[in-house]
């Protein structure tokens, strides 16, 4: 009788089925304990605060560090309102304010209470609130009470009364642009001329040739980047900033991977206010600028 | 005699098959967590998982958690004696801002190193990583716009290179 199959062919097949499952084999025990199952992909932390907002807690100026509150979304922006009355006696003491929270501290005289957004204090309503300021409602008429101890925002600090202010603001703007950084008043912030940061965005060895700046780590962990050189009168001298400082934060986002100081430096141009969070000499403090 | 035949012939047709139904997906696995040691992450990426190797489209390239290059093509191949990684049509957020092509490649006839060499704007860039001296070492091979890496470039007399030690 005639095989129909061919025994050799057979046998073959059989050794080239058995090395292939051999070497499946092998692969899945591989695969099992020693390869990973899943790639790595990038997941990317919270990004620099739309919004930042300084808010000082105690009156003295030296009493660093300050307390910081951060927005995490940009707030909506409140058009400015036709002010019918002031809050005499009156002090805002605190303003946090985040797309679903708005949260104010307010005092007369040794009284202070903290009200959300719609409750009362002495019959003055809680309605909304800018960037400096909270507006209240009473009787229908409208006021405005503006944050203590914040300067108000740009020129406007610098003259008060209304026939000076203006010019005053125009000379503080061109002072601004030609030296790139002045000083207010009492010098605790700084204003600093958009052109004067877009002059770094745009050229990076700028950057690098007026400081020079290394990770900071604490056990072997990135806590932020200390400033190893500064060039003499460079703009960064100009803004305080020290040998020997470790950036821990930029406006509330701390500096804790090259991703969150890259992002800063590309986000560097739409910033309108930046807060500087430094260690130096091992004592916390901020620096603060507004950006013109 | 048939025997030893057999051996020998099975031996080869197992590293065949080895290579043929090796998981290459996972393999690249592999390779991206020990690239995430030295904080680099290919993130976003399209797989083709080809029967030579792995094909790898639109891939985002971060390094210390900054996004700094998209990656149109990546091939990977293992062929365990000889295995490549060929990265074409970078753009880059940085300087250069485009680089036309990167290869990798681990030959087992020269196990000490990965060759790495480069193309793009900048000119032509050749080298390695040397396990033995745990460095990178990257020579010019052709300058044309380094403006970008001037600074970090050193020189001797076979020209511009750039060198970084690593840790294990």
């Amino acid at each position: 009788m005639k095989n129909i199959t061919n025994s050799k062919l057979f046998s073959t097949l059989l050794f080239f089925l058995t090395v292939l499952v051999i070497a499946k084999l092998i692969w899945l025990i591989v695969s099992v304990e020693f390869l990973p199952k899943s790639g790595v992909e990038y997941s990317e932390k919270s990004k620099l605060k739309a919004f930042y907002y300084p808010l000082r807690l105690s009156n003295s100026k030296k009493n660093k560090p300050l307390k910081v509150v951060v927005a995490q979304t940009k707030p909506k922006v409140v058009k400015p309102k036709k002010v019918i009355g002031n809050m005499k006696d009156y002090k805002l003491l605190a303003l946090y304010q985040s797309s679903e929270l708005l949260v104010v501290t307010v005092s007369k005289g040794a009284k202070t209470k903290v009200l959300a957004q719609g409750e009362l204090f002495n019959g003055f309503k809680l309605k909304s609130a800018g960037r400096d300021d909270a507006l209240f409602e009473k009787d229908g008429k409208e006021y405005t009470l503006h944050l203590k101890n914040k300067k108000p925002k740009k020129a406007k600090k610098i003259a008060s009364k209304k026939n000076t202010s203006k010019k005053v603001a125009k000379r503080v703007s061109a002072s601004v642009k030609k030296k790139g950084i002045i000083a207010t008043e009492d010098e605790a912030t700084k204003i600093v001329s958009k052109g004067l940061l877009s002059s770094y965005t745009k050229d990076i060895d700028k950057v690098w040739k007026d400081i020079g700046i290394g990770e900071h780590k604490v056990n072997g962990v990135l806590t932020g980047f200390k400033v190893n050189f500064i060039k003499r009168h460079s703009d960064f001298e100009k803004l305080g900033l020290k040998r020997g400082d470790i950036l821990t934060a930029i406006n509330g986002q701390e500096l804790d991977s090259y991703n969150a100081a890259f992002s800063f430096y590309k986000e560097m141009d739409s910033i309108e206010n930046l807060t500087l969070s430094i260690k130096r000499n091992n004592q916390d403090m901020e620096l603060e600028y507004e950006i013109q | 005699m048939q025997m030893v035949k057999r051996i020998f012939g099975g031996f080869f047709l197992l590293i065949i098959f080895l290579w043929l139904v090796a998981p290459k997906q996972e393999l690249y696995f592999l390779l991206e967590k020990e690239l995430k040691k030295n904080d680099i992450v290919i993130s976003n990426e399209r797989f083709v998982d080809r029967w030579y190797g792995l094909e790898i489209s639109d891939a985002d390239i971060y390094v210390k958690g900054i996004k700094l290059a998209k990656a149109s093509s990546l091939k990977l191949h293992i062929f365990f004696l000889y295995n490549s990684l060929i990265v074409e049509n970078i753009e880059t957020e940085v300087d250069p801002k485009s680089i036309d092509r990167i290869s990798m490649i681990f030959n087992v006839i020269k196990p000490y190193k990965v060759a790495i060499k480069s193309s793009g704007s900048f000119g032509v860039i050749e080298g390695g990583v040397y396990f033995m001296d745990k460095k990178l070492l990257l020579r010019v091979k052709e300058s044309k716009d380094m403006n970008a890496f001037k600074k970090f470039l050193s020189h001797d007399k076979k020209g511009d290179y750039y060198e970084k030690y690593y840790q294990q």
